[in-house]
C-alpha cells in the first residue's frame, strides 16, 4: 500500500487533470441518455414467453394495445360517433399502429330474412335518435362488441394495436397527439401498457431530477454536521457527483437506457460512494505528526486505502450478484452500472481526495481534543453497557431471527406496472374504469396450432374459449370460431361450427380480407388466436391464472385431434418475471454472502473471522426480509435489489470494524479497551456514515415510482441494522466468545508467551 | 384597387365555368371508353399479394353484360371452385357457396366491404359511370393525361371522400385512380397496364389495385377477352349462379 499511496501522491497533477479530462466527456455523453419502461424489455430475447408473444406480434399485427377510451352520457349520438369515425380513420395512419379497432369500423355480420350481411357495424353515421336507439340496442344485444362498448353505453373503446418491435411509449404519444387535437367531447383516457410506459418515463426522469439533487443536499448537511468543516463535505461530494457522471455517460455512450430500478443509480452512488470519501478524510484529520502535508497524506492514504479497496470491492461484489445471479435485463444492466459506478467512486476517492488534501494544509481543529476526550468517555461507557448485557443482545437477537424467519414466508411479490403507480394517478383511475366495464386492459393470447377450417379444430376453440370464459379474470375472449358462427347462423344452418371442412372453406373466404380476419387467423390457415383481456388482481393470482390455463390445455390434449394450444401476452411474461424475480433473489443472495464471506476470510484470516464478519449482514437481511413480510412490502423489481444492496454497503461496516480491531488488539491489553477504541474512531465514521446513507435513502421515500419508494424505505432500514448490528452485536459477541484468532493480537497475549518460554 | 379587382374576378369565373364544362367533358368520354361495350367475358387470374409479400392466387371467370349485370365464378384453387357472385340492377348481389348448396342475397348498403379478398370493394366494383356518381374537376392536363378530381354528386354516398383520375389524353382510358377516404387520407391506388384495343374497346390487361393502409396489393391478369358476343341473360340469374 505504501507503494500505491506514493504513486498516488507522486502523480497527483497527471492523475488531476485526468479525472477533469475524462468528466468532461462523460458529461457530454450524458445528453442521449435514454429511457425504457418497457415491461416485455425487462426479459431476455431468449425468453420463451417473449419469444412467442414476438411471433404473435409479428403475425397478427401485434401483441400490445393502447387504448383510448371515450366517455359521455350516451356514445350513440350523431357527433360522438363521427368524431369516433374521424379518430379511427386518422389512428390507422399513425406510425406504428397495425389495427384500430373501433365502433365505427368493427366487422358486423347479419343473417337476415333472405341473405347474409358481412360488412361494418356502422356505414352512415344515422342522425335521428330512433336510428341510434336501434343501433345502440342491437351493439348492446352482441358479445362481439362487448370489448369496445361498455354495459351501459357510456364508455367505448378505440383499440390500436402496435406493430412489433416499434417503440411503444413514441407511438402512445403520436397516438395521444392526434386524440388531443380532434377534441372529442366528453372524457377521454388513455389505458393500457404503451401509455402507462409514456407515464412511468416522465415519473422515471422527474424522479431523477428531483430525487438526484435532494439525495445531494441532505448528505451535504449530514456532512457539514458531522464533519464542522467544508473539506469533508466537498470532497466526498464532488467524488459522488464525478462517479455519477461518468457513469451515467458510459451507460450513455453504450446505449443502456435508465429503467424503473436503475434510476436510482445516482441516489445509490451518492449514499455508497461518499462512505469512501467520508473515510478517506476522516483517516486525513487524525493525529499524524508530519506537517508537510505531501508526506501525511502518503502515509495516510497508505493506512486507508486497504480498508477502502475491501469495502469497494465487496459493494461491487454486492451489485455484482445481481448480473451472475439474475435472469432479467434490467436487473443484470443495474448491476454492472451500479458495479461501474461504485468502482469509478472508489478509484475517484482514493485519487482525487488524496491528492487535493496533500496541496491543502492540515487543519487541526481547535476543540477536536477536548471531543475526542469526551467521546471516549462516552464509549468507554458504551463498550461497558455492551460487555454488562451482552448475553442479553445474543438472546435478543436469535429472537429476532426467528421472527424475520417467519416473516419471510409472509413475502407477497409484484410484478405488474401499474402496481408501480400510486393510488392517486390517472394511470391507475384509467386502469379502474377500465376493469369496471371491459374487465382489464391485459391481452391474453392463446395460439392455436392446426389446421384451422377443420371442424374439430374449430370446436376445440370453442371449447376453449368457453372454458375461459368461465374464469373470473378473462374476459370477452374472441376468435375465428366465434365469427364462423355467426356466419353460419347468417346462412341460415344454426349458430354452431359447419360440419363440413367445405362449408368452413368457403364462409373463411367470404371474411378473408376483413381486418379481424387477419387478426385472427395466419395466413396460411394453419395457426390462429384467442385473443382476450385479463383483469390483473396480483401477482400470485396471474401466475395462478396461467397455471391453470396451461393445466386445461393439458388435459384436453389426449383427445386425439391434431391441435396444439398455447398461451402467451401479458400474463404469461408477468409470470416469467415473477418467477425470474424469486429466482434472481435467491442466486444473488447466494453469490453476494459467497463472496463477502470470502473476503472476510482474506481479510481476518480465519474461518471463524469470516463467519463473525457475516453475521451482522446475515442478520440484517434476514430481519429485513421479515420486515417485509410482515408489513406487506411485496418483493418487486427493485425490492428484489435490497439482498444484494445491502450486503455489499452493509459488510463495509464490519470490514472496517474489524480493520480497525486488529490494530487497537495489538496496542491494547484487554477486549474491552480495543472495542472501545474502534467504537471512538472507526465507530464514529460508521455511524456518520449510517446516518447519511439511510437519510440519503429517505429521500426515495418522495419518489414517484413506488417500488423506488420501497427500495429506499427497505435501505433505510437495513443500513440501521447493519450499521447496529456492526456496533452493538459485534462487539457483544467478541466479548462473550473472545475468539482466538483475536485473542492471539492481544498485547497481554505477547506478555504471556513470554512468561512461558522462561 | 377595384379596377384590378374586376378583370381578375372575370377571369376567374370564366377559368372555373370553362374547366368545369371540359372536365364534365373528359369524365363522358372515361364513361364512353370504359362502359360502351354491351357485354364482355373473360377469364381473370387474380394474385393477392399481403403485406409480408405472400401471394395468393385465383382465378375466376367474368361475365358481364351492359353496366349493371355480372357475375363471377371461381374456378381455382379448388377449394374455392364453384363460389359465386351475381350483380344484377338496382343493388341486387347474391353470393353463392357450394358447400351450403345455397345462395345468400349480400346486403347492398355494405359497400365498403372487399370483395372475395381482393383489395376492391363493392363499391369499385359498382356498375355506374363515372359521371352518375362523381362530379369531376379538371386540376391538370399534360402531355400524357387528364387529371380529374372527382367528388362524389350531391344524394350519392361513397365511401371516399375524393378520386384523382389519370385518364389518357389520346384516348381517354382511365389509367390510374387514387382513392381517398372520408379522412382525406390516400387510401387505394388503381393502376392500369397493358392497355389494348380489342375489337372496338380498349382494355387493361393488367390491373393493379393497392391498399396503402393495409399494405395488400391484388393484382388481375385477363385472358380469354371477348366483347359483345350477345351474352344471354339466362347468364345472370341464380339457377344458372348455383350450377
Amino acid at each position: 500500500m505504501q507503494k500505491f499511496s506514493n504513486f498516488i501522491i507522486n502523480n497527483r497533477k497527471i492523475l488531476i487533470f485526468i479525472i477533469i479530462v475524462l468528466t468532461l466527456i462523460f458529461a457530454y455523453s450524458m445528453k442521449n441518455l435514454k429511457i425504457n419502461s418497457d415491461f416485455a424489455s425487462y426479459l431476455p430475447e431468449t425468453d420463451y414467453a417473449v419469444k412467442l408473444a414476438r411471433n404473435i406480434g409479428n403475425k397478427y399485427g401485434g401483441n400490445l394495445t393502447a387504448i383510448v377510451a371515450i366517455e359521455n352520457e350516451d356514445i350513440f349520438n350523431h357527433k360522438t360517433l363521427t368524431e369516433i369515425y374521424n379518430l379511427t380513420e386518422k389512428l390507422k395512419y399513425v406510425d406504428g399502429v397495425s389495427y384500430v379497432t373501433s365502433l365505427t369500423n368493427v366487422i358486423d355480420i347479419k343473417g337476415t330474412e333472405e341473405g347474409i350481411e358481412i360488412g361494418r357495424l356502422i356505414n352512415e353515421i344515422p342522425d335521428d335518435q330512433q336510428k341510434l336507439n336501434e343501433l345502440k340496442r342491437y351493439v348492446l344485444s352482441k358479445d362481439l362488441y362487448k370489448n369496445i362498448v361498455s354495459r351501459d353505453a357510456k364508455v367505448t373503446l378505440i383499440l390500436c394495436k402496435l406493430r412489433e418491435g416499434v417503440d411503444k411509449a413514441q407511438v402512445a404519444k403520436e397516438i395521444k397527439k392526434v386524440v388531443e387535437s380532434e377534441k372529442i367531447t366528453g372524457k377521454v383516457y388513455y389505458g393500457g401498457l404503451p401509455f402507462q410506459m409514456i407515464d412511468m418515463n416522465q415519473l422515471i426522469i422527474d424522479d431523477l431530477k428531483i430525487l438526484t439533487p435532494l439525495v445531494g443536499v441532505v448528505m451535504i448537511l449530514i456532512l457539514l454536521f458531522s464533519f464542522k468543516n467544508l473539506r469533508g463535505v466537498i470532497l466526498p461530494i464532488l467524488c459522488v457527483a464525478l462517479s455519477i457522471i461518468w457513469t451515467l455517460g458510459l451507460m450513455s455512450l453504450l446505449n443502456i437506457p435508465l429503467t424503473i430500478i436503475s434510476d436510482s443509480i445516482p441516489v445509490i452512488l451518492t449514499a455508497v460512494g461518499s462512505a469512501y470519501g467520508i473515510h478517506i478524510v476522516n483517516k486525513f484529520r487524525e493525529d499524524i505528526r508530519i506537517t508537510n502535508p505531501k508526506e501525511r497524506a502518503k502515509i495516510a492514504l497508505s493506512e486507508i486505502a486497504l480498508p477502502v479497496i475491501l469495502a469497494g470491492v465487496t459493494t461491487i461484489a454486492g451489485f455484482l450478484s445481481f448480473v451472475s445471479g439474475s435472469y432479467l435485463t434490467m436487473i443484470k444492466e443495474f448491476g454492472i452500472f451500479t458495479s461501474v459506478g461504485v468502482l469509478f467512486a472508489l478509484i475517484i476517492s482514493l485519487t482525487l481526495i488524496p491528492s487535493i488534501l496533500s496541496f491543502l494544509k492540515h487543519e487541526r481543529m481547535i476543540n477536536k481534543v477536548s471531543d475526542s476526550q469526551q467521546d471516549r468517555k462516552l464509549v468507554v461507557k458504551l463498550t461497558k453497557l455492551i460487555s454488562k448485557f451482552k448475553y442479553l443482545v445474543l438472546i435478543f437477537t436469535v429472537l429476532i431471527v426467528v421472527a424475520g424467519i417467519v416473516g419471510i414466508f409472509k413475502i407477497n411479490r409484484e410484478v405488474s406496472i401499474i402496481e408501480y403507480f400510486k393510488p392517486e394517478t390517472n394511470v391507475r383511475a384509467t386502469e379502474e374504469m377500465l376493469k369496471k366495464n371491459f374487465g382489464g386492459s391485459l391481452p391474453l393470447y392463446i395460439l392455436i396450432k392446426g389446421d384451422i377450417q377443420n371442424p374439430e379444430v374449430l370446436n376445440e376453440i370453442k371449447n376453449v374459449e368457453n372454458f375461459l370464459r368461465s374464469l373470473e379474470d378473462v374476459h370477452n375472449p374472441q376468435s375465428i370460431a366465434s365469427i364462423i358462427e355467426e356466419m353460419n347462423n347468417a346462412m341460415g344452418e344454426g349458430k354452431k361450427i359447419p360440419e363440413t371442412r367445405e362449408k368452413i372453406i368457403n364462409l373463411m373466404f367470404l371474411i378473408e380480407g376483413e381486418e379481424i380476419f387477419s387478426q385472427l387467423v395466419s395466413p396460411e390457415k394453419d395457426e390462429a388466436i384467442i385473443q382476450a383481456m385479463v383483469t390483473y388482481a396480483s401477482s400470485t393470482k396471474i401466475s395462478e391464472l396461467v397455471q391453470r390455463i396451461d393445466n386445461y390445455f393439458a388435459s384436453i390434449s389426449s383427445k386425439g385431434i391434431d391441435v396444439k394450444f398455447e398461451q402467451t401476452g401479458m400474463p404469461l411474461i408477468y409470470k416469467h418475471l415473477d418467477d425470474a424475480i424469486i429466482k434472481s433473489q435467491i442466486q444473488s443472495l447466494i453469490f453476494a454472502l459467497g463472496f463477502v464471506f470470502l473476503i472476510m476470510i482474506f481479510q481476518l484470516k480465519t474461518v471463524l473471522g469470516g463467519l463473525l464478519g457475516i453475521v451482522p449482514i446475515s442478520l440484517t437481511i434476514v430481519v429485513a426480509y421479515g420486515f417485509m413480510g410482515y408489513s406487506g412490502i411485496p418483493l418487486d423489481i427493485a425490492t428484489v435489489l435490497i439482498a444484494g444492496v445491502s450486503l455489499g454497503m452493509g459488510i463495509d461496516y464490519s470490514i472496517h470494524f474489524m480493520n480497525r480491531l486488529k490494530v487497537e488488539l495489538k496496542e491494547s491489553y484487554a477486549f474491552e479497551e480495543a472495542i472501545s477504541k474502534v467504537l471512538g474512531t472507526t465507530g464514529i465514521a460508521i455511524l456518520i456514515n449510517v446516518l447519511s446513507v439511510a437519510l440519503g435513502f429517505l429521500v426515495l421515500v418522495f419518489a414517484n415510482v413506488i417500488p423506488l419508494q420501497r427500495f429506499g424505505i427497505m435501505i433505510l432500514l437495513t443500513m440501521f441494522l447493519s450499521g447496529g448490528a456492526t456496533l452493538v452485536l459485534l462487539p457483544a459477541i467478541i466479548l462473550t466468545f473472545k475468539p482466538k484468532f483475536l485473542r492471539k493480537l492481544l498485547k497481554q497475549v505477547e506478555i504471556q508467551k513470554q512468561v512461558e518460554i522462561k | 384597387m377595384r379596377y384590378l379587382f374586376l378583370p381578375i374576378a372575370l377571369l376567374l369565373f370564366l377559368n372555373t365555368s370553362f374547366a368545369q364544362l371540359t372536365a364534365v367533358e373528359i369524365l363522358k368520354k372515361v364513361d364512353e371508353v370504359s362502359y360502351s361495350a354491351k357485354d364482355q367475358f373473360y377469364k381473370s387470374k387474380v394474385t393477392l399479394i399481403d403485406k409480408n409479400g405472400r401471394e395468393t392466387y385465383r382465378e375466376a371467370l367474368m361475365y358481364q353484360k351492359g353496366t349493371n349485370k355480372r357475375l363471377v365464378k371461381f374456378t381455382e384453387p379448388a377449394d374455392i371452385r364453384g363460389i359465386g357472385f351475381l350483380s344484377l340492377p338496382d343493388d341486387v348481389n347474391y353470393v353463392y357457396l357450394p358447400a351450403f348448396k345455397k345462395s345468400r342475397r349480400i346486403a347492398s348498403h355494405i359497400k365498403n366491404q372487399n370483395f372475395a379478398g381482393t383489395d376492391f370493394t363493392y363499391e369499385d366494383m359498382e356498375a355506374l359511370t363515372y359521371s352518375e356518381k362523381w362530379e369531376p374537376e379538371l386540376l391538370r392536363k399534360d402531355d400524357s393525361y387528364y387529371v380529374l378530381k372527382l367528388t362524389p354528386r350531391k344524394g350519392r354516398t361513397s365511401d371516399y371522400s375524393k378520386l384523382i383520375l389519370y385518364a389518357r389524353v389520346d384516348n381517354f382510358y382511365p389509367e390510374k385512380i387514387e382513392y381517398y377516404d372520408k379522412a382525406g387520407n390516400l387510401h387505394k391506388i388503381l393502376t392500369r397496364r397493358k392497355i389494348q384495343k380489342i375489337g372496338n374497346y380498349w382494355v387493361a390487361l393488367e390491373t393493379e389495385m393497392k391498399d396503402i393502409k393495409k399494405n395488400h396489393t391484388t393484382k388481375l391478369v385477363l385472358e380469354d377477352v371477348k366483347f359483345d358476343t350477345n351474352l344471354s341473360d339466362d347468364i345472370f340469374t341464380v339457377r344458372n349462379l348455383e350450377r
